[in-house]
């Protein structure tokens, strides 16, 4: 119970401390931070199956850009309100993301990362394919007339910030609280032993695809969050890029924990923000900082905060 | 009562098993006892399910539990403690048991009968699996199969590597199980606890069943142990 109790501190402190930052930062950062905390939202979804259910996927752009188009073309095309829209979004992820976990689990180990990565380059390709609808990849505007929520305007950057950030508490809360449970418990004994999980009588095969649809679902609410807060959604977003993007930002910050994606996500933006400003070959510097990070902090930032002197971390 | 009889089993193109023949009674203890490679652990795997028996016919109860998958014959009542333990490393004792507990959905009750049968897990609730003691770790890897309330309870080389207390404290659960109308599968290299814990043993060479005999049968005849096991 003071397991739980302090790991709930945490989050809300968390949260509290985000919503401080707006008022005592510079603009700049606060328009970064907004960013950050949808795309944290992503990370958070691929660390629910990477980082607790020993899952490697290489195409979560694809559930990414489900919930990105699915609220992008219904308000582009379907002149839809932002709420439903949404809401679509939503449900794309989840029938992409159920169709895909329904198939792809037939594999394992790395043939699941091919399987996956060969679903998004189909769904990337998909989106060009049918660019008369989705523009390919030049994207789409969301009109800023059509961004207002219950008379809410989310271009407006306070708004937009704040709508990150429920958008974020809620993320963390609820896969805190999924993690924290009886079904995520035992996702943690899938990836600790699949098979001592199928001995004991587990279906493991339905708790994973629900991790994967858990998971896409998280990941399109960030997708149709991204096409909403900043006005755009585009193929880019399909690429294999973002696939690999959400890996790193939880393995930078801390597989199997739940704070892990965001650290990650903050380290990685202001790190190639950071070494951009600096030299052309920001990347060089990028990769130089990575390396380096893997080799001394293999669990990640937080991860090995919880091994070293933190064993509580949730 | 289970029953294994003419099992044939294979690991993909590889022959392992070339007919075991045995069966089980409720509230007793049976051995297998080899040399290794002879099929021992193969076996305790076929039955489980984790491996799919090329021949023969496995039963529990009358009904056939060779054609079913290792998630259902845990349901069917079947608990397995591998060798090796394979607990959940990173899983604090307590949600080791919850995962056990969970799968059958058992009640509290059965959380504390598990704890009743190894107390010195009540002290390591909160530990990590994977800090444990090897023999703590044999007693986490036994409660949590326990969990399930089994019918059928296969151990793998149970007391292997555990000080004399441990094994004392392990063989007094596989006593009490057997009391409890467990049928227990036992498969172990240590004589000393066969002689102390089995009602009966089957010797197995090169993936056959070669005799099966009642523990007084050994007793009275312990040069068998040399003939099959070379001790």
């Amino acid at each position: 119970m003071r397991l739980f109790s302090r790991a709930n501190a945490l989050h809300l402190g968390l949260i509290a401390l985000l919503a401080a930052l707006f008022f005592t930062l510079p603009a700049y950062h606060t328009g970064n931070l907004a960013r950050i905390m949808v795309l944290a939202v992503f990370a958070m979804g691929y660390n629910l199956l990477f980082g607790y259910t020993g899952l490697l996927s290489l195409g979560h752009a694809l559930f990414f850009s489900a919930g990105m188009y699915g609220l992008g073309l219904a308000m582009h095309l379907g002149a839809a309100t932002p709420a439903p829209a949404f809401l679509a979004g939503l449900i794309a992820a989840l029938i992409v993301s159920g169709v895909v976990g329904f198939l792809a689990l037939r594999t394992t180990g790395v043939a699941f990362m091919i399987v996956t990565l060969m679903f998004a380059q189909a769904g990337y390709l998909t989106i060009l394919y049918f660019g008369s609808y989705t523009r390919g990849d030049e994207g789409f505007v969301i009109q800023q007339a059509q961004r207002s929520l219950l008379g809410i305007d989310l271009s407006d950057d306070t708004n937009r910030y704040f709508a990150a950030l429920i958008l974020f508490a809620a993320a963390l809360l609820v896969t805190g609280a999924i993690v924290r449970s009886g079904f995520g418990r035992t996702l943690v004994a899938i990836r600790e032993n699949e098979q001592r999980a199928t001995m004991l009588g587990y279906d493991v095969q339905r708790l994973k695809l629900i991790a994967v649809v858990l998971s896409g679902v998280l990941s399109g609410a960030s997708g149709a969050a991204y096409a909403l807060l900043f006005g755009y959604a585009g193929a880019t977003f399909a690429t294999v890029q973002y696939s690999i993007f959400p890996l790193l930002w939880v393995l930078l910050g801390g597989a199997g924990t739940t704070i892990g994606p965001l650290i990650g996500a903050i380290f990685m933006f202001y790190l190639i923000d950071y070494a951009s400003g600096l030299t052309n070959a920001y990347l060089l510097l990028v990769g130089v900082a990575l390396v380096a990070l893997t080799l001394f902090a293999s669990q990640g930032i937080v991860g090995t905060i919880r091994a070293r002197w933190i064993r509580w971390l949730p | 009562m289970l029953e294994l009889a003419e099992v044939t089993g294979a690991y993909g193109n590889v022959k392992t098993l070339f007919g075991v023949s045995f069966s089980v009674a409720p509230g007793s203890v049976h051995c297998i006892m080899g040399r290794n490679g002879a099929g021992k652990t193969t076996t305790l795997k076929t039955i489980m399910g984790l491996l799919t028996p090329t021949g023969g016919t496995i039963t529990l109860n009358g009904a056939d539990l060779g054609s079913e998958s290792a998630e259902n014959t845990a349901k069917r009542g079947v608990g397995y403690v591998p060798q090796g333990r394979r607990l959940f490393a990173e899983l604090s004792v307590a949600e080791n048991i919850q995962i056990g507990l969970m799968a059958r959905r058992s009640d509290p009750a059965t959380r504390d009968w598990v704890l009743d049968l190894f107390p010195p897990l009540k002290t390591r609730l909160t530990q990590r699996a994977e800090t444990l003691s090897g023999g703590e770790q044999q007693m986490l890897a036994m409660a949590r199969a326990l969990c399930l309330r089994p019918s059928v309870l296969l151990l793998d080389e149970p007391t292997e590597g555990l000080q004399p207390s441990m094994i004392a404290q392990i063989r007094n659960v596989v006593m009490k199980m057997r009391c409890d109308g467990v049928a227990v599968v036992l498969v172990e290299q240590r004589s000393d606890a066969v002689l102390t814990m089995a009602d009966h043993v089957t010797f197995l060479e090169n993936g056959r069943s070669v005799e099966t005999l009642p523990i007084a049968g050994l007793k009275a005849a312990p040069e068998k142990l040399t003939h099959y096991l070379g001790v």
